[in-house]
């Protein structure tokens, strides 16, 4: 109890003072800038903080954080959820929404595939098929924060292929966590929720839905009225623990129960601009806490682990690029860009950090350390790279193209 | 209608849930997180639409967490009222600096003539009112039918003591919700306090005194008293460090105020039980800090010693509405309704006694200390409420006197449940008649 109590403390204690003194621009090269730029320095306080060195956000102190991971996670699916507005989806060409799927869809295989196999290879006892699931959703999902920085880094033009990136950016993490949530319900070994051993994989899905809708409902319910800013801050806090909370008693995926909470919420009739700008606001401290707790349960030595990560950057860049193509080709007829796109979509962020914690929690599969390092390091390299790739994109195509 | 429409969805979910497969949970912390979300809304939801009612919105959300708790539905099981403590220490802690910061220097000296007078008519009153009546009815109480004479004098004094302590947390949220300001509420806010820290005093005299009439060769302890009176100096004197210390925060840095405090609430909370922990296990002395009065003071000290009192009080205010939520649907939950079926008719004979030693004590020392006609009859209906120090002296109690102690705090914990329930009513409505409730505060959600 006391380790957790002090832990919690450090946790919050950093991630507080952290979003204020962080995300600052350091006079380095683009990649190191970005770095910086995107706190992913946070991942190695994390690691200090772990069981592999100081040892006070050990595996079992973070086990006791369960209201902050379902605080946490939820409030990346309700943000994202939000977003979807079919009103407002539609006021993009629909030559965007192909290119989103097509590109997640290309990706997703493309990391899909080779992971069941190497998966299988390694152990063939394990939910080798939801892990492969789980890693290829968390491999379709863009960061939009980041990509969104680096836009504004960069100081580009307005043009099609940065509207094409961006919108690519915050619907391709829907594709994705909605396959994450299906990677999850998959790994389940309870029994199906309506007790008859029939699809039992679709039952759980169901139930993620059922519960989603309901707390969507409830936040439309509670919010639609005008209420006092610290009545929407109990709501939506409210609201998120309470549906992250039968998320993780229920062994479902608290990101993908949120984000239909969000959609649902999003797609009532009534303003929920107020939830979503409030929600908005506290980006940056939940990110940090996300990025700490990743790098807690990181174990970067093992040898597996970076073989691993190695394989999924290279399927992962190949899948982008190969799904940027694709879908570039699909719609040149209603819309031209460079069909190089996905070079722009290689950044990951809190987006891939809250799934590989989702991943981490549901604990259904012994391969869990393995994938959690591959994923964190491979969070820190794209990082890295990314930055400079999107910039050479986005520059060329300011220069004429689309 | 949204109200109960949303209250209705998340009941059914709750109880679904509960009613379910009972989980997958393989993650500590999934249930508290899962009642946490259902308290914070829940309670929200059926204090507001009680508030519709002219019920003051604690009494939603108390009734909120009895109705959650495990007595009741089981949608909150013991285990997670127990594991969500920490929270709830952290709140009180929150409530104590509120309630120290709403007490203004020139308001008590302007009226500490009445304080006075209420502080000692109440003790005394109170505290001879019940006594007696304990003696007088000894032979209807089952723990104390056929006790020998010292037993029963020794419980007649610490029930009588016990019935003295009110719950400042209570008055706080009452005047919060019902923005009350004058004369009538600064009289009620400095006697509940002052009480409430004159109480632990109290006990520990008439533990000290009841352990000596009970065993005839056992002296009254000197020591436990002085090392009662050390604590409550000893908190006063970190209250003002720590007052010091957030006026320091504030001047020097002032950002994330509103997490600064509730570190500070948890630095008080989590250390003073440590440090007793550490001297009872290593020297074996039992000497415990106390958090209420420590925040108590820190929070009277900034508002009234430095320059940034009303800055402190504004950001505290942004804090309140959760704080308050969460804190009485614990409350709530915690409520022993099994020792309320137990002992129900004397627990409800001794709530009705002490309603009317209060009234009258109020009502006296009101009329004494020159109040208006409408003060001193409302008076006593702003005491009755009861939570927090006198649950905790319960539990010394029974630990004290392994005879009859345990018997006679479930008798009195069944008594607080019903004070706790009835207490915030009463005091509203007392607010109301005398007109110093001026209406719904944004802080508690209104």
């Amino acid at each position: 109890m006391l380790q957790t109590i002090v832990g919690l403390f450090i946790l919050l204690f950093i991630s507080l003072l952290g979003y204020r003194k962080t995300f600052v621009r350091v006079p380095l090269p683009a990649g190191a800038k970005f770095f910086f730029l995107t706190g992913t320095e946070f991942i190695f306080i994390g690691l200090a903080l772990g069981d592999q060195f100081i040892g006070v956000l050990d595996r079992t102190t973070i086990g006791h954080l369960g209201p902050l991971f379902s605080l946490g996670l939820g409030y990346f699916g309700l943000v994202f959820g939000l977003q979807f507005e079919i009103g407002k989806i539609r006021r993009f060409p629909r030559a965007f929404v192909s290119a989103t799927a097509i590109q997640a869809a290309v990706t997703f295989v493309w990391v899909f595939a080779p992971f069941l196999w190497l998966l299988y290879q390694i152990d063939p006892a394990a939910s080798t098929v939801g892990s492969a699931l789980a890693i290829g959703a968390v491999a379709c999902c863009t960061s939009p924060t980041m990509i969104a920085l680096i836009v504004k880094e960069s100081a580009c033009r307005p043009t099609g292929a940065v509207d094409l990136i961006r919108y690519i950016g915050g619907f391709d993490t829907i594709i994705g966590f909605t396959l994450f949530g299906a990677a999850v319900c998959m790994m389940h070994h309870a029994p199906p929720p309506l007790g008859i051993d029939y699809l039992p994989v679709l039952q759980w899905i169901g139930a993620s839905i059922v519960v989603g809708i309901g707390m969507g409902v409830l936040l439309h319910l509670l919010t639609q009225v005008h209420c006092a800013e610290d009545e929407l801050w109990v709501f939506i806090i409210g609201i998120i623990t309470f549906a992250g909370g039968v998320s993780l008693f229920f062994g479902l995926s608290p990101l993908f129960v949120n984000m239909v909470a969000g959609i649902t919420a999003a797609n009532l009739p009534g303003s929920k601009d107020r939830v979503f700008v409030a929600l908005a606001r506290q980006e940056k401290p939940f990110y940090i806490v996300f990025l700490i707790l990743a790098g807690a349960v990181w174990r970067p030595g093992t040898l597996l682990g970076l073989v691993l990560a190695f394989a999924y950057l290279v399927f992962r860049i190949v899948g982008k690029v190969l799904g940027g193509y694709v879908a570039v080709r699909a719609i040149a007829g209603e819309f031209s860009v460079s069909p190089w796109v996905g070079f722009g979509l290689l950044s990951q962020g809190g987006v891939a950090i809250a799934m590989a914690m989702d991943f981490y929690l549901s604990g259904g599969s012994p391969l869990i350390d393995v994938i959690v390092a591959m994923l964190v390091l491979a969070v820190i390299v794209n990082e890295l790279i990314s930055p400079e790739l999107t910039q050479r994109l986005l520059t060329g195509a300011g220069k004429g193209v689309a | 209608m949204r109200r109960v429409a949303g209250l209705l969805v998340i009941v059914i979910f709750m109880g679904l849930v509960s009613a379910g497969v009972g989980g997958w949970c393989h993650l500590e912390g999934a249930r508290q997180s899962l009642s946490f979300g259902f308290l914070l809304i829940a309670a929200y939801l059926l204090g507001d639409i009680l508030s519709w009612f002219r019920f003051p919105k604690i009494t939603g959300y108390i009734v909120a967490g009895v109705f959650a708790g495990p007595y009741v539905s089981n949608f909150i099981p013991m285990d997670t009222v127990v594991g969500l403590k920490l929270l709830d220490s952290l709140a009180l802690a929150v409530i104590a600096l509120s309630a120290g910061g709403e007490l203004e220097l020139a308001g008590i000296k302007r009226r500490c003539r009445r304080i006075c007078w209420g502080v000692a008519f109440q003790v005394i009153g109170v505290f001879t009112g019940i006594f007696l009546l304990i003696l007088a009815g000894s032979q209807f109480i089952p723990f104390l039918k056929n006790a020998p004479a010292p037993v029963v004098l020794s419980a007649a004094g610490i029930i009588g003591v016990l019935s003295i302590a009110r719950s400042p947390s209570s008055a706080m949220a009452i005047i919060s919700e019902s923005k009350a300001k004058g004369p009538f509420t600064e009289t009620m806010l400095g006697v509940t306090l002052i009480i409430d820290v004159l109480v632990i005093a109290l006990f520990a005299v008439a533990v000290s005194v009841a352990l000596a009439v009970a065993q005839p060769d056992v002296r009254v302890d000197a020591v436990f008293l002085i090392s009662v009176g050390i604590e409550l100096i000893g908190s006063i004197l970190i209250g003002i460090a720590l007052g010091w210390a957030v006026d320091y925060y504030i001047t020097r840095f002032g950002a994330e105020l509103p997490v600064f405090i509730l570190g500070t609430a948890f630095l008080v909370t989590f250390f003073s039980d440590q440090f007793a922990r550490f001297l009872d296990t290593f020297y074996a002395i039992r000497f415990h800090l106390e958090p209420l009065l420590t925040c108590m003071t820190a929070g009277f000290f900034i508002r009234n010693f430095t320059k940034n009192g009303d800055f402190f009080i504004k950001r505290l205010d942004r804090l309140s509405l959760p704080v308050y939520i969460l804190f009485f649907s614990l409350v709530g939950a915690s409520l022993n309704l099994a020792a309320l079926r137990q002992t129900w008719m004397p627990a409800l004979l001794l709530v009705i006694g002490r309603s009317f030693f209060i009234w009258t004590s109020a009502w006296l020392s009101g009329r004494l200390g020159g109040d208006p006609p409408v003060f001193a009859q409302m008076a006593g209906f702003s005491y009755i409420a009861q939570a927090g120090v006198s649950l905790g002296l319960c539990g010394i109690l029974g630990r004290s006197f392994p005879d009859w102690g345990a018997a006679a705090a479930v008798m009195v914990v069944a008594m607080i449940s019903i004070n706790q329930l009835i207490g915030p009513v009463t005091f509203k409505y007392a607010l109301d008649r005398v007109g110093e409730a001026r209406g719904k505060r944004h802080a508690t959600g209104s």
